[in-house]
């Protein structure tokens, strides 16, 4: 029987080997077609996709290319100065100090001041009491903003011009930098000059403390010694 | 002559391929020849697209290499602009007290002589909302002072402001003191 079915198969072979050859190219055609069309669909997603990264990186260098005309020295001292007027996190004691340099440098002498419980995480609101004459108010009113190295706010001010012994609300921030996905911001003269103002108004000095600490001294290997 | 007959072969199945063998190798023929040519075309547009990718690939290469170069100052400046970005938000909270307070100072001073009109106080919010007194020692003072202020150079200052409340003290002694006062509620215009 099994015989007989080869056999079978040999004469149909034999007699249509032409159609079932054209069968089985045009089958290898198709596939072809197929294989060379994922081909081509999956490198135009490719080529998409590496067009719009290129695109996205041409902006972040040309942006460079186009900050790198400012000095990045500039960049890196009003850095100094946004961190010290905005800390990642929030420290009292440069709160303390800026009020005590706010006071010396305007002569408006801060006597007392309170921590409001409106206060939240990234903004400490504080109530400060004052006294001085309208002279050294004026001041403290022209440079309370940056001179202590803390950025602060008023969000209402009560000036009388004949009572000087006066409250003010000030509020202090802190805020972390977040590194976001965005494109590199191109910056502009108007940004450098806003910082420029500041930096004259900051008075803080951003000099180098580093120093390096002094190893020539006497070493023990027991604590209680 | 004797007739043959081959009992080997399936009569119907040959004779199908029989009938339409010669149609059905024109059609496969044909399919093939566009199989091919549109494999070719699509061979072509790959191979193009493939030495586009390539170049992309080098052109992205050396976006990547002057950015790793860079990576310090392009840090730098993202932390600039997120630091400025912060201070400009929370800038935001200030009263800006001084511009508007020299605004109300200034028009005391050039509506009436310094000693007979006093800016007693002033109040302002970061909404701009503004609440001053001014004090009066002379009733043509007070009258100069509010024709001043209606003028459209001193109201063009303001979004609103009205007088919010009149006083006559009758009490008062001396040139110095003061016999009358305004008090006025508003809100002023942003300072550009």
């Amino acid at each position: 029987m099994n015989k007989l079915k080869i056999k079978q198969i040999q004469f149909f072979v034999k007699d249509n080997w032409i159609i079932l050859l054209t069968i089985f190219v045009l089958f290898i055609m198709t596939m072809l077609v197929n294989y060379s069309y994922s081909a081509l669909i999956s490198a135009r997603i490719e080529e998409a996709n590496l067009t719009s990264e290129i695109k996205l990186l041409k902006n972040r260098a040309d942006i460079i290319k186009a900050n790198s005309q400012l000095k990045m020295e500039q960049i890196t001292i009003y850095n100094k100065i946004l961190s010290a007027l905005i800390p990642e996190n929030e420290d009292f004691f440069t709160i303390i100090y800026a009020l005590e340099k706010i006071s010396q440098e305007t002569g408006f002498f801060i006597s007392n001041y309170t921590i409001n419980i409106s206060s939240t995480k990234n903004k400490i609101s504080m109530n400060v009491a004052g006294k001085g004459n309208a002279n050294t108010f004026m001041e403290f009113l022209k440079n309370y903003n940056y001179i202590g190295g803390r950025l602060a706010t008023s969000e209402t001010i009560q000036f009388s011009g004949t009572n000087v012994n006066t409250q003010v609300n000030l509020n202090f921030y802190n805020k972390k930098y977040i590194l976001g996905q965005e494109l590199v911001p191109k910056l502009d003269l108007k940004d450098l000059a806003l910082l420029l103002e500041i930096k004259d108004k900051v008075k803080i000095n951003f000099e180098d403390t580093q120093e390096s600490l002094g190893t020539d001294y006497e070493i023990t290997d027991n604590p209680f010694q | 002559m004797k007739k043959r007959i081959n009992l080997l072969l399936s009569k119907k199945k040959v004779h199908f391929l029989v009938l339409y063998g010669d149609k059905i190798k024109l059609l496969a023929s044909i399919i093939g020849v566009f199989c091919f040519i549109v494999f070719i075309f699509l061979t072509i547009i790959l191979l193009k697209v493939k030495n586009n990718i390539n170049s992309m690939n080098d052109k992205k290469k050396l976006y990547l290499a002057f950015l790793v170069d860079n990576k310090d100052s392009e840090a730098n400046v993202r932390y600039f602009k997120s630091k400025e970005s912060q201070l400009t938000t929370f800038m935001k909270d200030d009263a800006n007290f001084l511009p508007y307070y020299t605004i109300l100072k200034e028009a005391v001073t050039s509506s009436s002589s310094t000693q007979s009109a006093l800016l007693d106080s002033v109040l302002i919010n970061k909404l701009r909302d503004t609440s001053f007194t001014v004090k009066f020692s002379n009733y043509h003072n007070m009258i100069s002072f509010i024709k001043f202020i209606e003028s459209n150079d001193f109201l063009s200052k303001f979004s609103q402001l009205s007088l919010a409340n009149f006083t006559l003290n009758l009490k008062t002694l001396g040139i110095s003191s003061y016999k009358y006062q305004l008090q006025f509620r508003g809100r002023f215009n942003q300072i550009q």
